[in-house]
């Protein structure tokens, strides 16, 4: 991967490029270096005094570079655009130059994907993703990195930006959310079988017994309807009776009056336990993690502990302490992820010390937000590493027992997804808090 | 006679509940107990005698691995099955080591009565007790100590390859008698197809057989042997790998996976009663004597196969080995392909002092037709295969 950011001269011409490249494959580099190349290339004009010569090597430099780069006047008007915009876009510079930059990464405010254009006073780096608009019509996921630069003409700023493509990054991160979604399932699956098993054991052995209690059952009636039918004369009702009396006997009828409501009461009960857990994994994955709507959290969160029961249930006493809260704008399936992910840590750290534990999941609004609390009393979480838990690739499991990916795609869902927050404290008597807080009217309502 | 009396353990009440109903047939026959826990299955074992335990895998408190190692160590003489619905845990592995047969949720009525029912029948009649108690203990078959250290390293390398594992397994008497133990169930997944190590080790796969064989449960050697009872131990292995190579070549291709089990596992007794003995006395045991405090080695080994539900030709052929055999008009069975091999191989051995107490029954053995219509001179193939024996290493790479 490659970031760079031109270095510009006061009179606008391109005279060199700073430029960082990574080697490593599957390495993205952090979005900070882009707003750290831009600086120094600011820092760098500034300071430039280099001379006309290198100024084509520069601009070669700017034609390798991967991300392209521009500068605009206050208004946003382009000034000029590095050659890798036209491989990227399939637009010419010269049909750029003179355009306002918004043609070509529409703002869209207040909503996903906007950037604010930097106004006179603001010195800040802007970083904001984007859509930039190829030939053809169709646009490109973005990163855009801005700045205002001082500088003598137009009364004294410029902006400076790089745009640098993220199709990869996000196919990339869409796949470790897919591994990630795998690792979960790997591990939910063999619970799951054991869940499913359970119920159909004892539905089998039920049935079987009902089976040849029907039988028995059966026999006895035809020894009652030979009675009834023979003729008066053959029989007194004496021997009839003893008869009937013998055959109830066999049939032992007095345990199957007993026994076969509470076979059938059982069998039934086990099939809504299959027909409960079907529910939930159902809708544990249904929803696609496009569709944004407005879901039932408390819902959710009991949907993924049935899922996830199998997992729990030998370590822990999981308590819902859930809230009246409104339904959520969310992409419910994301979050059940995120639920499942932290219920199944909670389980793994109580897990690890001796006896049973406790979770407590609850539920409660505040303000414009819907907060989600999972407390465990497990091993919790050393106060030095309270800070690298939600990088990825981040894990104290064993080798082969966790990806490490579980909190980071969490934290990514909360935020970049919900514009909400994830945090983790320490729990009241030992364990761990991880605590939720995710806006009602969705990101980029008045709750973030 | 006593009835027979069977615990039942499982967590999950409703399970309990199902197989006492469909388990009510029985009920003449056998005394059945439904418990929760294995706390509750234990006070129940130490109040009466027990003959056989059925427990789930999972369980909150005590596991069944738990369950039924503690089981083993202090009630040898029930036997102990795991009927559970979930196999590929660590528990799984404990309780393949810990448990006597092995039964995956969901099971039929039917299954669970066959299996109790053939593990409260004992092979010995004199000392049914006593032989039960000894096999009963054992979890796992010791290695004889010089091996101990090749296989281990060999077992537990991160990169053994099938063909040299399945070499290993085959030629020891301890790993060969618990694979064919796992190999009466779909416990861990696949079922083998013959009674095999090779198809055994094919069906479970290789991470299994490591983690199998990754504790020291499975893998051990008792360490005060002296060095008498050493050289003893090694001359049966030796015995055993003679005559289960030669064996493969008498035994006609349909019996040749269960010859060549019986012919290794022939004189497992031996390895029992040290299991055993490592526990109390190993000083109280003669190795090279042929029976344990009066009790035939012979008997407690084919309790052992029988508690291990290893398929019924090897389990007879081991306990007929020392009985005289005649050549049948039909083909050759297993017992007796086992016992001209055994014959051949002790002939070789034996050579400059043999008393030729069985020349004649060996000669008579080998105008079966069978063996006649192979135009093999059996005598030299025997010599050539206990040379063979004397040179095996678990080292050297299958060619």
């Amino acid at each position: 991967m490659f970031a760079g950011a031109p270095i510009l001269t006061e009179g606008s011409d391109i005279v060199g490029v700073v430029w960082v490249s990574d080697h490593q494959p599957h390495h993205r580099i952090d979005e900070h270096v882009g707003e750290l190349l831009v600086a120094l290339a600011g820092n760098a004009a500034l300071r430039a005094e280099l001379g006309g010569p290198r100024l084509q090597e520069y601009e070669h430099l700017a034609e390798m570079l991967q991300s392209a780069a521009f500068r605009c006047d206050p208004k946003g008007i382009l000034e000029w655009v590095s050659p890798s915009w036209l491989t990227l876009t399939g637009f010419s510079a010269e049909t750029m130059v003179g355009q306002p930059l918004s043609q070509y990464i529409p703002g869209k405010p207040d909503n996903e994907g906007s950037y604010s254009f930097p106004g006179p006073t603001d010195e800040l780096t802007h970083r904001a993703h984007g859509s930039l608009l190829v030939s053809g019509g169709s646009s490109v996921p973005v990163l855009v990195i801005l700045k205002r630069i001082r500088v003598q003409e137009h009364g004294g700023g410029a902006v400076l930006g790089v745009v640098t493509d993220i199709r990869e990054q996000q196919q990339r991160e869409l796949g470790i959310r897919h591994d990630q979604k795998l690792e979960s399932l790997g591990r939910l699956s063999a619970g799951i079988a054991h869940e499913i098993n359970t119920p159909i054991q004892f539905v089998g052995d039920n049935t079987r017994f009902l089976a040849s209690a029907y039988q028995e059952m059966l026999n006895l009636l035809f020894v009652y309807r030979e009675c009834m039918d023979s003729p008066a004369g053959g029989m007194s009702w004496n021997e009839h009776g003893e008869r009937a009396r013998k055959a109830e006997q066999k049939a032992d009828i007095d345990y199957l009056a007993a026994e076969v409501p509470a076979a059938v009461e059982q069998s039934l009960e086990g099939i809504e336990r299959v027909a409960s857990l079907v529910r939930a994994m159902k809708s544990f994955s249904y929803k696609d993690a496009n569709d944004r709507s407005y879901s039932d959290l408390n819902e959710a969160l009991r949907t993924t502990l049935t899922v996830a029961r199998n997992e729990v249930k030998y370590v822990a006493d999981v308590i819902l302490d859930l809230g009246d809260v409104p339904d959520v704008l969310c992409h419910v399936g994301d979050l059940n992820q995120v639920f499942l992910n932290l219920l199944v840590n909670a389980a793994d750290a109580i897990g690890e010390q001796d006896g049973r534990g406790e979770i407590r999941i609850s539920t409660r609004t505040e303000g414009s937000t819907v907060v989600i609390a999972f407390t465990d009393t497990g091993c919790g979480i050393p106060e030095d590493i309270r800070q690298v838990i939600f990088e990825p690739f981040f894990t104290t499991k064993e080798v082969g027992k966790g990806t490490g990916q579980g909190l980071a795609l969490a934290r990514t869902v909360v935020h970049e997804k919900h514009g909400g927050t994830i945090e983790v404290h320490p729990g009241a008597t030992g364990g761990t808090a991880f605590v939720l807080r995710l806006p009602i009217d969705g990101k980029g309502s008045k709750g973030t | 006679m006593t009835t027979a009396r069977i615990i039942f353990v499982d967590d999950e009440p409703r399970v309990l509940d199902g197989l006492r109903r469909s388990l009510r047939v029985r009920r003449d026959e056998w005394g059945m107990d439904f418990v929760t826990s294995g706390a509750d299955a234990l006070e129940l074992m130490a109040e009466s005698s027990c003959d056989v335990i059925v427990s789930d895998i999972r369980m909150p408190e005590m596991d069944g691995a738990e369950l039924l190692t503690h089981v083993s160590e202090h009630h040898p003489e029930v036997a102990r099955v795991a009927l559970s619905g979930q196999a590929e845990s660590d528990a799984a592995i404990k309780v393949a080591i810990a448990g006597h047969r092995f039964l995956t949720k969901p099971t039929d009525a039917e299954s669970v009565s066959r299996v109790v029912e053939q593990l409260i029948v004992r092979t010995s009649n004199e000392h049914c007790v006593e032989v039960r108690r000894m096999a009963g203990s054992v979890r796992a078959l010791p290695t004889i100590p010089e091996h101990l250290g090749q296989l281990t390293a060999l077992f537990r390398a991160s990169e053994i390859d099938l063909a040299t594992a399945i070499r290993a397994a085959s030629h020891d008497i301890g790993l060969t008698a618990k694979l064919l133990q796992l190999s009466t169930s779909a416990f861990f997944g696949a079922r083998a197809r013959t009674a095999s190590v090779e198809s055994v080790v094919n069906a479970l796969g290789l991470p299994v057989v490591q983690a199998l064989t990754a504790g020291e449960q499975m893998l051990w050697s008792p360490l005060d042997l002296d060095s008498a009872d050493e050289v003893h131990l090694g001359m049966t292995w030796r015995h055993a790998v003679a005559t289960a190579h030669l064996v493969e070549s008498i035994a006609s291709p349909a019996n040749r996976a269960f010859a060549y089990a019986a012919a290794l596992l022939q004189d497992v007794g031996r390895f029992v009663c040290l299991a055993h003995a490592v526990k109390g006395d190993t000083a109280a045991m003669d190795i090279t004597a042929s029976g344990f405090r009066g009790i035939p080695y012979r008997h407690i080994g084919v309790e052992l196969l029988h508690l291990w539900g290893l398929p019924e030709p090897i389990i007879n052929a081991v306990a007929e080995r020392d009985l005289e055999h005649e050549p049948s008009s039909s083909g050759m069975g297993v017992a007796t392909a086992l016992r001209a091999a055994h014959l051949l191989i002790q002939q070789t051995e034996s050579r400059d002092h043999s008393d030729g107490a069985h020349d004649e029954e060996l000669a008579a053995l080998l105008t079966h037709p069978q063996l006649v219509a192979r135009g093999v001179d059996w005598r030299s193939a025997a010599d050539e295969m206990s040379t063979s024996a004397e040179q095996w290493s678990f080292l050297e790479t299958p060619s």
